[in-house]
């Protein structure tokens, strides 16, 4: 190692951290060496501009603190790829860089090393880590890394990250590297290219000295335009000398020279020492069920049924837990705290019922939304996930979606937001925003809880049939929803089906449970605050009206929620609700925070017109008493999921009414107004409404953060639209003998709506289509 | 046809076949991808590309195919397995790749 080229050493003035990069294929165990490297000094967000994740954290060595980023995983940096690519190579090329740090698969050596001669084309030091050295050993191969570093002229370090094996040599490997950056052998390309890239690179001189032969290769090879015509006239001239000397593109010399390079680099590495062993054939036999014709699919269902299963109603077990515990710490015991300290009552209002209420609600998710993050990670780092994806591919490519698209849907009937944030599974930008647009009208467990309270008041018989049929409609509503924009304003090939299969692996804890909890840490923290922000202003719009005097403190009646429902009470009357019945209005607004909270909206509402002192729950909390109650829920709700495993949706507790009214939360005096206030019919189109309108707050900032501002807007104004469209129209028509005329107008307006809709996202399609014909000629040209 | 394949004969490239020709367990050489730049940068980041040895592991079936390429399984969708010409070839390992 001693022949190493190295660089002059850095002055140590700089205050910023050094920065080691993180490189490689996917599933080359990158993330589990920065989980290694970082454990929990981990930072989880978005790139600039774009919805691929970026990971950033710090590990010590020594006394010296380094930043470490973990760029996206890719095959290659040149062309080809995504977003993911664009990230990682402008990452790499313009970032200040102290080290990359090179991780390779060592059972698949010859592949991953192709990614390695493109790092080594960027110029900055590097450290190769050899990764899965039990996985090659097992396949009967023996690592020799002290060759491929003489070959390379960087470190080589054999390690298991996911045994952490070999950890304190890796870290005193960066230290000496960092101490002492080797940059390497660049790939030699044969005297053709080589001199080809020469030229070139004296035509770049606004390109940095260090980047010129990495821009070269990309121009060379077909990737980047160039940059002016002088530019563009040699590179023409270069590359037919070329073809007529070599037979071939220049794209196809460089790349079969690279390949023969790696390949080469993999026999120097790996000396095979004896047969493959009871790997391949565990593969081979896992493969031959999993990829199986007739099984595959019903596989998958039956995993995704576990996932729901566990990550619902096991979360289900934790939930009330987590829920009262909050509740009597966040909501009680501040109140009755502000309360003893003599703080106005208004003011103990908003941060206890408001404030408090919003974080009661973040913190009462957790279990279902933080198992679901932990089943994900599991199955992602099993190795399955990407067969799934090969089996459903063939039935979701019929709705203009990718095979993996199913894996979000059915995370969505949990909660919306882990199927949105889940969504990134899938690579193609375009399938990804379908995908993540159809999440919404997925019936989310929150929402059963407003089906189970309508259908104990009006389906007692049929229950379980109504809740269902919502499900189904919420499915045929997305799918449609996804063949529509796929059809109008999103139209496209879906991508051809490319993709690795990992090998089979027992994922290790430490990997998946810090994949999930910087998961959770984004929900908690991130969607926590858009939540507890609309607690308080939906605590606040109940208290306050807007009086003779001005905005005054009144009585739920006169409230500003009680007018600003009456007053939208009228655009809901063609779906059958009627100006008495304004509290429906209000579980609505309050459902665009939660849906949760929609029944409990209607409990407060008919609990607050009765009630005369507010502050009665914060004077004196039993506190102890409420956490002993929380504790005690978790062994009940235990046996309840046992003896629930098959029945996921709680469809079940129809059968009988009192334990229904149980499960939906609300009180009898609610189900009374409810039934006062709502016909059979119109509580059904209630419940359509419900499914398809604005999703919550959670999910709206979940939409927000995967497909920006704009496809947020799109999808509350789509939702709530084809919510109240649906619902007049189930209303109006099954009304029509009463007044033909009227429902006429009304079915026929909607679908006078809808076509103009139509018309609309064919328009936005077209014109997207045309701004993006200039790139795809390029594309088609080359 | 059938019976040339079972035999697992080398082709010449006039009797060349698209993935989508080929059977369970066959070995083959690729000797074009016919995709256009991006399919043909797409799969050679995966390691597919002319010459390469591969061996069908799953299918070919109207959802595909599962090639072995080198030390690695790739899932290619039906409208990919058409565009890859490849040559039979017997079975045979390579260095760092398939661990016969």
């Amino acid at each position: 190692m001693s022949d190493f080229h190295e660089t002059p050493q850095r002055s140590p003035v700089s205050a910023r951290l050094p920065v080691i990069a993180l490189a490689g294929n996917p599933n080359c165990g990158k993330t589990t060496l920065f989980n290694l490297l970082t454990g929990a000094h981990q930072h989880v967000g978005n790139w600039p501009g774009v919805t691929v994740e970026r990971r950033s954290g710090t590990m010590t060595m020594g006394r010296r603190k380094i930043s470490v980023v973990d760029l996206p995983g890719v095959y290659s940096l040149m062309g080809g790829g995504g977003e993911d690519q664009r990230v990682a190579r402008d990452f790499l090329l313009d970032s200040d860089i102290e080290l990359i740090v090179n991780i390779v698969d060592a059972s698949n050596l010859e592949r991953h090393m192709a990614l390695t001669a493109e790092l080594l084309e960027t110029g900055r030091p590097m450290v190769l880590v050899l990764n899965m050295v039990d996985e090659a050993e097992a396949h009967g191969l023996q690592v020799r890394s002290h060759e491929l570093s003489a070959a390379l002229g960087v470190p080589v370090i054999p390690i298991v990250a996911r045994k952490a094996r070999s950890r304190t040599r890796l870290m005193e490997t960066l230290t000496q590297a960092l101490d002492h950056p080797a940059l390497g052998n660049m790939l030699d390309y044969g005297q053709l290219i080589e001199a080809a890239l020469a030229a070139l690179g004296t035509l770049l001189p606004g390109v940095p000295p260090a980047h010129r032969r990495f821009t070269a290769l990309c121009l060379l090879e077909g990737n980047s335009d160039p940059i002016d015509p002088k530019t563009q006239h040699a590179l023409q001239q270069i590359s037919s000398e070329l073809a007529v000397m070599s037979d071939e593109t220049p794209a196809d010399l460089i790349m079969d020279r690279r390949f023969a390079w790696a390949q080469e680099m993999a026999a120097i590495a790996m000396h095979r020492q004896g047969p493959a062993g009871l790997r391949q054939k565990i593969t081979d036999r896992l493969d031959r069920v999993v990829l199986n014709d007739w099984l595959g699919v019903p596989l998958f269902l039956a995993v995704l049924y576990l996932v729901f299963v566990v990550s619902f109603s096991g979360g289900n077990i934790f939930l009330d837990f987590f829920d009262q515990a909050s509740a009597a710490l966040l909501i009680h015991g501040v109140g009755h705290l502000l309360l003893s300290s003599g703080l106005p009552t208004w003011l103990i209002s908003i941060i206890a019922g408001g404030i408090g209420g919003g974080l009661n609600l973040v913190i009462s998710f957790i279990p279902p939304i933080g198992l679901t993050f932990l089943f994900l990670a599991f199955l992602d780092d099993s190795g399955y996930m990407a067969r799934a994806a090969y089996a459903m591919d063939r039935l979701m490519r019929r709705m203009s979606l990718p095979g993996n698209a199913l894996v979000p849907m059915v995370i969505g009937f949990g909660c919306n937001v882990p199927a949105i944030m889940g969504s990134r599974i899938i690579e193609d930008p375009r399938g990804r925003i379908l995908t993540v647009l159809m999440q919404p009208f997925m019936s989310c467990s929150a929402r059963l809880t407003i089906y189970m309270a309508f259908a104990v008041v009006f389906f007692r018989s049929n229950g379980g049939q109504v809740v269902f049929a919502l499900y189904v409609l919420g499915i045929i509503v997305a799918l449609l929803t996804a063949w529509l924009l796929g059809k109008t304003a999103l139209r496209g090939e879906v991508l051809p089906f490319v993709m690795e299969l990992p090998p089979y692996r027992l994922p290790s804890f430490r990997s998946v449970f810090l994949q999930a909890w910087q998961r959770l840490k984004v929900f908690i923290f991130r969607v926590g605050r858009v939540i507890a922000v609309i607690g308080v202003v939906l605590f606040i719009l109940p208290g306050i009206g807007w009086t003779d005097r001005g905005l005054r403190s009144t009585d739920i009646d006169h409230s500003l929620l009680a007018q600003g429902s009456r007053a939208l009470v009228p655009i809901f009357e063609p779906m059958g609700i009627h100006q008495d019945n304004w509290p429906a209005i209000s579980g609505l607004i309050a459902g665009a925070a939660a849906k949760e909270i929609v029944i409990g909206t209607l409990n407060g509402i008919y609990q607050r017109q009765n009630a005369a002192d507010l502050m009665a729950d914060y004077r004196d909390p039993d506190i102890a008493g409420q956490l002993l109650g929380a504790i005690k829920t978790i062994p009940a709700n235990a046996v309840t999921f046992f003896t629930t495993l098959d029945d996921p949706l709680g469809l079940s507790v129809m059968d009988s009414t009192g334990t229904a009214e149980q499960a939906s939360g609300a009180e009898s005096a609610t189900l009374q107004a409810i039934a006062a206030g709502f016909t059979p019919l119109s509580a059904f189109a209630y419940l359509v409404f419900v499914l398809l309108y604005v999703p919550c707050a959670s999910t709206m900032g979940a939409l927000r953060r995967e497909v920006g501002w704009g496809w947020m807007s799109f999808s509350l104004l789509y939702g709530t639209g084809l919510a109240w469209s649906a619902s007049t129209v189930i209303y109006q028509s099954s009304t029509f003998a009463k007044h033909p005329g009227h429902s006429t107008a009304w079915i026929a307006g909607v679908l006078a709506a809808f076509a103009l809709l139509v018309v609309g996202l064919r328009l936005y399609g077209q014109r997207r289509d045309a701004l993006s014909k200039p790139s795809l000629n390029r594309r088609a040209s080359a | 046809m059938d019976s040339f394949i079972m035999n697992s004969s080398i082709t010449s490239p006039s009797e060349s076949l698209f993935i989508g020709d080929l059977h369970l367990g066959d070995h083959a050489r690729v000797l074009e991808i016919t995709g256009g730049k991006v399919m043909r940068q797409r799969l050679g980041m995966l390691g597919i590309r002319r010459d390469t040895p591969v061996r069908v592991v799953h299918g070919p079936g109207k959802r595909g195919a599962v090639l072995q390429v080198g030390g690695a399984r790739v899932a290619l969708g039906w409208g990919v397995i058409q565009r890859i010409r490849v040559a039979i070839i017997p079975a045979e390992s390579t260095h760092t790749g398939e661990k016969t």
